[in-house]
């Protein structure tokens, strides 16, 4: 009955779903790890990039690797705004991780109002379909495929910057030691700054690459919120394979549930999952 | 002092007294509309005594009032159970999903235990929208009736158990055991006190309070949806009512949740496309630049004003 012709779909659109995944969340991870900032608006910045490749692909026929580009430094520099007029001061603060939770989730509930009144609810789909190759048989859409290779592309990068570049050596300098970092003339606030149009940005690149699969609406950004967290808590907060693996495994884990209990139990995989995940976690975090 | 406090509780009776009668004044919109702002208090009282008190912030307490809409809507549409007999329902079932969450996340420090509560809360949401009782998507109709004054009432009257029970709460031992628990947790454990007891103590209370404030909304608005019954912003309305006010004082939450839910309100029966956007702009403004609550930042900058004017000289800053 488990037929490989079955499985062997769920386990690939589980796969390059999960890559996606992965991007998204290694923006939260960033900021998370870097600055202890929570960024619940995560999803709405990813909605306003899947909005972003929607209109530069409607109005103007742009090619999709432009859109992703323009989506990744529009809202990089959004989140840069965002940083600079109210997270900044609140930088020293005790509870920054909660306080920040609150803000963001505030700003959140701003842009998915504004993406209400200016796009209106309803659900859109982004008008490109790359056609689909079969190799060994298998049926394989490059609407799938293609924003997957993006995304890996896309973490290559990442990694290449933080571990291959000065700034990217700075931004893990003041992670791990924040004064020593300023004494060797790093600014910190600079990296700060860096951080969020990064952790932004890859948000929205993450929601150009999804919007090829999904249709786009303005309260989309709900359901990823937690899922990135999940994927941040699994992979291990800070750890960049780790988060990239955990993202992999919940598009996996997502791609089976949908296909065995019903779409409509996917969005309860992430919430079970963190409810596993950080009870045991702790557990073994005490001894 | 003795002539103050005199005043103040016949201040407070008066204040009752109105508020009893109302209905006999008052047109049906504004009774309706002061009853949801009383909601809004016993809301925000039941999130303060567990979250402000402790300093574990939930982010799933919309759950517990989901489950008692539920309960309300399931035990009358099906067995005609009256709504002041299914409260007792409402409240075993918090109090035993409460048993449940306080095992797997009490444990959980900051982030990590608000995140948790919210993974529960989202997990009932689908759960709702999926299992047949709940009639899922659908939602259930109950018997279109006009309760608006057993409404009010009971919203009186669990407004007042609310803000007694809050009292009574940190007024006595436990009261000081939670700020113990609230300042530091490790220590408060390393001079006896059993934080995940009073932990618990106070988060089946809240829960409590949520359900039987779910429960009588369901009766009143006679239809339930699972999008309604789960609702987030519910507790986001709540929380920025008493941080507001003031987190973990109990008669600044009381100011805070009347002044927010009043706005709130009135904000939503008038704008309700951008009203969410009201929410969010209150709640980045009210982090930024009030977090310990409009009183008391309000006392600071009275102070601060009074200290670059020179007057006032002699006061220490703490006194009062």
């Amino acid at each position: 009955m488990l037929d490989w012709s079955i499985i062997a779909p769920i386990i690939i659109s589980g796969l390059l779903l999960g890559g996606i995944y992965a991007v998204i969340a290694q923006g939260l991870n960033l900021m998370w790890g870097v600055l202890r900032v929570i960024n619940f608006a995560h999803g709405e910045f990813m909605m306003l990039g899947c909005y972003t490749t929607f209109w530069l692909i409607t109005l103007y026929k742009m090619p999709f690797l432009v859109t992703s580009l323009v989506a990744f430094l529009g809202v990089g520099v959004l989140g840069f705004s965002i940083y600079m007029v109210v997270i900044k001061p609140i930088l020293g603060w005790e509870e920054l991780e909660f306080n920040s939770l609150l803000i963001f989730f505030g700003f959140g509930l701003i842009m998915m109002t504004i993406a209400r009144i200016l796009w209106s609810p309803t659900y859109r789909i982004v008008p490109v379909d790359f056609g689909s190759i079969e190799p060994g048989g298998i049926s394989l859409s490059l609407n799938y495929l293609i924003p997957f290779v993006i995304s890996l592309v896309v973490t290559v990068l990442l990694y290449l910057f933080l571990r291959r570049t000065y700034l990217g050596k700075s931004v893990r300098a003041v992670v791990q030691n924040k004064d020593s970092a300023t004494i060797m003339g790093i600014n910190p606030y600079f990296v700060y700054g860096l951080t969020f149009i990064i952790g932004c940005g890859v948000a929205a690149i993450g929601g150009s690459l999804i919007s090829l699969i999904y249709s786009i609406f303005p309260d989309m950004g709900h359901g990823f919120i937690l899922m990135a967290f999940c994927i941040v808590c699994l992979g291990g907060l800070g750890s960049f394979w780790g988060v990239f693996i955990a993202g992999l495994v919940v598009g996996l884990i997502e791609s089976f549930v949908g296909a065995f209990a019903g779409p409509q139990w996917e969005p309860i995989v992430v919430a079970v999952l963190l409810l596993i995940v950080l009870p045991i976690r702790s557990f073994f975090a005490a001894r | 002092m003795g002539n103050k406090k005199k005043a103040v509780i016949v201040g407070l009776v008066v204040l009752l007294v109105l508020f009893a009668l109302l209905p006999y004044y008052a047109s049906g919109y504004n009774v309706s509309f002061v009853a949801l702002v009383l909601m809004l208090i016993i809301l925000c009282q039941g999130w303060n005594m567990f979250s402000g008190f402790t300093g574990y912030v939930s982010f799933g307490h919309h759950v517990y009032f989901g489950i008692g809409c539920y309960a309300s809507a399931i035990l009358l549409t099906r067995y005609g159970v009256s709504p002041y007999l299914s409260m007792l329902a409402a409240v075993a079932l918090a109090t035993a999903l409460a048993l449940i969450v306080s095992l797997a996340t009490l444990r959980l420090k900051g982030v990590y235990f608000a995140l948790t509560t919210l993974a529960v809360a989202i997990a009932v949401h689908v759960l709702s929208l999926n299992i047949a009782i709940t009639g899922g998507g659908k939602g259930i109709s109950l018997p279109p009736e006009y309760h608006l004054l057993g409404f009010f009432y009971v919203m009186l009257a669990l407004a007042l158990v609310a803000i007694g029970s809050a009292l009574l709460i940190k007024n006595s031992r436990i009261g000081l055991a939670l700020s113990a628990i609230k300042g530091d947790e490790d220590l408060a454990a390393a001079i006896g006190i059993s934080s995940y007891k009073y932990k618990v103590l106070t988060l089946v209370l809240s829960a409590a309070l949520w359900a039987v404030a779910g429960n009588f909304y369901a009766w009143y608005v006679t239809f339930m949806h699972p999008t309604d019954a789960f609702q987030l912003h519910r507790l986001v309305t709540a929380m920025v009512g008493v941080i507001m006010g003031g987190t973990g004082s109990v008669g600044g939450v009381v100011i805070g949740a009347t002044v927010f839910g009043i706005v709130n309100e009135v904000l939503w029966a008038r704008f309700s496309t951008i009203y969410l956007m009201f929410l969010g702009i209150a709640l980045v403004l009210i982090i930024r630049f009030a977090p310990t609550g409009l009183i008391k930042t309000g006392e600071s900058l009275i102070q601060k004003v009074r200290a670059k004017g020179g007057k006032g000289v002699g006061e220490h800053p703490g006194s009062k």
